[in-house]
């Protein structure tokens, strides 16, 4: 037995005296980071990190505490910590919270899968992130950020129910963004990458795709105002979907915070529009075999034909809210219970983007927004005001790059607006998986 | 002192032993709590500890940077082998006897957050719950919460410098969210400083409460903003972070050592019209973004950034005036020893002038008047910026008229600065948090009321 879980099991024993119910959830992991600029090494980041945060229960109260010291003297005082937390909250009356109950859950463990590659050759990917983009094309004035990572996570759960389980994974990440200048214009954009094997890493393809994006950009013209379809590329729907993802969340609803609250089973978006969350999609960076109280994630449907079919749940709130139990606690070691989604997967249609952008006489092609989430976006109502820049393409031919443009809406609208999906995926990496989406009509305010 | 002087003397030769020509080592011990109170019931009770250092290598231009949760004499020297392995083939150095850095406190604390009374602070986030609820039937929900944080931090390096500063934060902040004929809407507002929280015993929270509830419900009937190019007046205080996004982030040596930023060899330039003189400042007393050192044990100052519309100074930190050349000004910070420093604003204001609020509305035939802003973000590079407006006014023949919703501002910072006409002499600072590399800080943004003759207003096409 580890020394982590033989601490806690002396812990379990005082919670058992104290009548409480007790959670730890560890995590942490190994993250290397290095960047170049100007052809030298610029960053060299090496760090290990481990947290653990206690979840105390007493009836319907939950109390939470943390720390970076893992010896048991500090985990029990951080327990305190967390108890005297649980007797400060107040809860609602009649519901008595539980701990999920060990299960058999698959582990994973392909995912985990250190490589031993040499300094050299990381250095070699850093370097080719930078020097690639300024050899890409001469407008390349120089690459701002770019950076690769090499990072080993684990999370592990225990509690006094028995339950101990953990997942661990390996993943190399990198970004490059390339400014790139002509005349007194200038315009920075970028690509990343997400892989989980060292060999599946192509610096050229992501530098050519960065630099593309914003050279293609420069020359952009201001846009007239007005009202215009829109196609949203599919590397920038996923902030679109981060927008609205937390509206699914059965905490959020009965918070009276979701704008689908008491939309259950009802129509909340176009026909074209399906939307489900799938924790074991490969392609996504949320892939987990269990959530944060230890319970086996599941595929869930969202929207199915445009009606909304589920809200993500945890325990407490299928049990608070007499919904099916989805498996979609999360929490860190430094955070309360929340609910979230894992990997958010748009059903794919069958036409090309090419074909979205004839569907109508003019069409603004998205490719980037700007502040988009703190910024651009109000929850409560849903409300859309974004810079964004794009490409105003008529009767499916490109006519040039436009920008200098606020796009506003709502996201309720947007989603009943969606008039087509494209066949293709973004690229791997990201939580969000979607293909480019033609939208009927959106607000432009520009020259 | 977190770890004893003679600990991080070894650590720094061990940091120095294959050809690093300068370390420094950042020790962090920090308390944190939160309390927060929602359905009129306390929610959420959090409390931890951070635990860590940083050690941090320059190889010139080069950087090497290891974090570590052992502070023992072990730990700390392993984790500084660690980093001189990763990079270093040059011969070994001795780190400078450590000298502790002498000052005096500039900001006074109360009660630590671990000893003062809880009750107390939910007697301060309940009365902002009921306040709120009995002003109108209409509030579906209220929120409010406490963020308290105590860092300790020791700071030592090569070159003989050992520093030790506590700061200590307090913000309480609330939403409301109403519904009134089916129209959903929030509103939000916070008070807080540097220092601890005594404070609210002191302010009207229920004022606070209810102007947020009125504030919310007003949204609920206004009409969309108008788009297009128009005047905007921004008020005094949160208005700053036109200042922030549109000049700010392009004046830290993280972007102008990277050739990042438009304001890249423009010292001595003009950048602004001449009634924009912008500070950055470390000093004030209990400021959001204050500190006596900052995170690489340097002394905060006073950074005149812009005066009368030339570009005095930029904000450096150690490796950025390694880089630039340019003096270091005591602006290296990070959210905590898991990130190494970068430059960073402290309280960034525009300085007042000697126009009048009443002159700048008279001067606008048809525009906005933005009150309350939201977050905001910059391109560094291309300097193009925008934020939210989440209370705004039309104004139209010299008057303020109707509230408007869902408008954003965009704009170019260069561009911005030179179209600044009028600047008022009502200075207010406010509390906001800035992200960017080394993390999410408190960083105090400010300004009077300005006048900017055309901005992009992104609200809806008609």
């Amino acid at each position: 037995m580890d020394q982590i879980k033989q601490s806690f099991e002396k812990i379990v024993q005082q919670a058992k005296k104290d009548q409480a119910q007790v959670e730890l959830l560890i995590s942490g992991g190994e993250n290397l980071s290095l960047g170049f600029q100007k052809k030298k090494l610029q960053k060299f980041e090496s760090t290990q990190t481990q947290i653990a945060g206690f979840r105390v229960i007493l009836g319907a109260s939950q109390g939470y505490a943390y720390t970076e010291n893992l010896a048991e003297e500090s985990l029990f005082r951080t327990y305190r910590d967390a108890l005297m937390n649980a007797k400060t909250v107040v809860s609602d009356a009649g519901v008595t919270l539980k701990l999920v109950a060990p299960q058999k859950v698959d582990s994973m463990s392909f995912l985990f899968k250190p490589e031993n590659i040499d300094i050299e050759d990381k250095m070699e990917i850093a370097r080719n992130l930078e020097e690639q983009c300024l050899q890409e094309d001469p407008l390349v004035q120089s690459v701002p950020y770019s950076g690769f990572n090499e990072s080993v996570s684990f999370r592990r759960i225990l509690n006094s129910e028995g339950l101990d389980q953990e997942f661990k994974q390996s993943y190399f990440s990198g970004h490059t963004y390339a400014l790139a200048k002509e005349g007194e214009v200038s315009k920075m954009n970028g690509e990343g990458f997400f892989a989980r094997s060292f060999k599946e890493i192509n610096t050229k393809a992501v530098t050519q795709a960065g630099v593309k994006k914003a050279i293609s950009l420069l020359g952009a013209k201001k846009l007239a105002t007005g009202n215009y379809p829109v196609v949203i590329d599919r590397e920038i729907f996923p902030m679109i979907l981060h927008m609205f993802s937390g509206y699914f969340s059965a905490k959020k609803v009965h918070e009276k915070k979701s704008l689908f609250e008491g939309k259950l089973g009802q129509k909340v978006a176009s026909e074209k529009f399906e939307l489900i969350d799938d924790p074991f999609e490969l392609r996504g960076s949320s892939v987990r075999p269990f959530d944060s109280e230890g319970a086996a994630s599941q595929k869930t449907t969202l929207i199915e034909k445009g009606v909304l079919k589920n809200y993500f749940t945890n325990l407490e709130y299928a049990q608070k809210m007499n919904l099916p139990h989805t498996a979609h606690a999360a929490r860190g070691p430094t955070s309360s219970m929340d609910i979230s989604s894992t990997n958010l997967m748009v059903k794919p249609g069958s036409r090309s983007l090419e074909e979205l952008l004839k569907r109508h006489d003019k069409v603004i092609h998205l490719i980037d927004f700007a502040g988009a989430l703190h910024a651009g976006y109000n929850s409560t109502t849903g409300d859309i005001s974004m810079p964004a820049q794009g490409f105003l393409y008529e009767n499916g031919k490109l006519v040039g790059a436009v920008d200098q443009f606020v796009v506003s809406g709502n996201i309720l609208d947007l989603l009943r607006d969606i008039e087509d999906v494209s066949n293709q995926l973004n690229r791997p990496g990201s939580s969000e998986i979607c293909p480019d989406v033609l939208v009927k009509s959106m607000s432009f305010a520009g020259a | 002192m977190i770890v004893p002087a003679s600990i991080l003397t070894t650590a720094l030769d061990v940091a120095l032993s294959t050809g690093a020509d300068f370390a420094d080592i950042f020790v962090e011990d920090t308390y944190s709590s939160l309390l927060s109170v929602l359905n009129s019931k306390p929610e959420q009770a959090i409390v931890g500890q951070l635990y860590g250092a940083g050690i941090r290598l320059f190889f010139g231009h080069e950087i090497v940077y290891v974090t570590t949760n052992d502070l023992s004499e072990a730990g700390l020297v392993k984790a500084a082998l660690n980093a001189a392995r990763s990079r270093g083939q040059g011969a070994a150095k001795k780190a400078m006897p450590l000298t502790q850095v002498p000052f005096d406190s500039i900001h006074t604390f109360g009660e630590k957050p671990w000893e003062s009374d809880r009750s107390q602070k939910l007697k301060w986030l309940h009365s902002i719950d009921q306040s709120a609820r009995a002003h109108s039937s209409l509030v579906t929900q209220v929120e409010g919460s406490l963020n308290e944080k105590f860092q300790k931090v020791q700071i030592a390096n090569s070159k003989g410098l050992m520093a030790y500063d506590e700061r200590s934060y307090s913000r309480l902040s609330m939403s409301t969210m109403v519904e009134n004929e089916g129209v959903k809407e929030s509103s939000s507002d916070d008070a807080g400083h540097m220092g601890t929280s005594e404070i609210y015993d002191h302010m009207n929270l229920t004022q606070m409460a209810t102007e947020s509830v009125d504030r919310a419900l007003a949204l609920s009937k206004a009409g969309y903003a108008p788009a297009g190019e128009m005047p905007v007046i921004l008020d005094n205080g949160f208005g700053g972070v036109i200042f922030h996004e549109a000049c700010g982030h392009g004046l830290e040596t993280t972007s102008v050592a990277k050739n990042a930023s438009v304001f890249c060899g423009k010292l001595g330039e003009k950048i602004g019209n001449e009634c924009v003189t912008a500070i950055d400042d470390g000093t004030i007393e209990n400021g959001w973004g204050s500190e006596n050192i900052d995170d690489e044990g340097n002394k905060t100052q006073r950074t005149v950034l812009v005066e009368n519309g030339i570009l005095k100074n930029y904000i450096a930190d150690e490796m950025g005036s390694r880089q630039t050349g340019y003096a270091v000004t005591g602006s290296g910070r990070r959210q905590s020893y898991k990130l190494a420093p970068a430059s960073r604003m402290r309280n960034t204001f525009i300085a007042p002038g000697k126009d009048t609020f009443e002159d700048m509305v008279k001067d606008v035939d048809y525009g906005i008047f933005a009150k309350r802003m939201g977050g905001g973000s910059v391109n560094p590079g291309t300097g193009d910026y925008n934020f939210k407006v989440q209370e705004a006014y039309m104004v139209r023949n010299g008057r303020i008229e109707e509230l408007v919703k869902g408008a954003c501002l965009i704009g170019r910072g260069i561009d911005t600065l030179g179209k600044i006409t009028k600047v008022s002499s009502d200075l207010k600072l406010a509390r906001g948090m800035c992200g960017s590399v080394s993390g999410s800080i408190p960083a105090a943004i400010g300004q009077p009321q300005i006048l900017v003759s055309s901005l992009m207003v992104g609200g809806r096409a008609k």
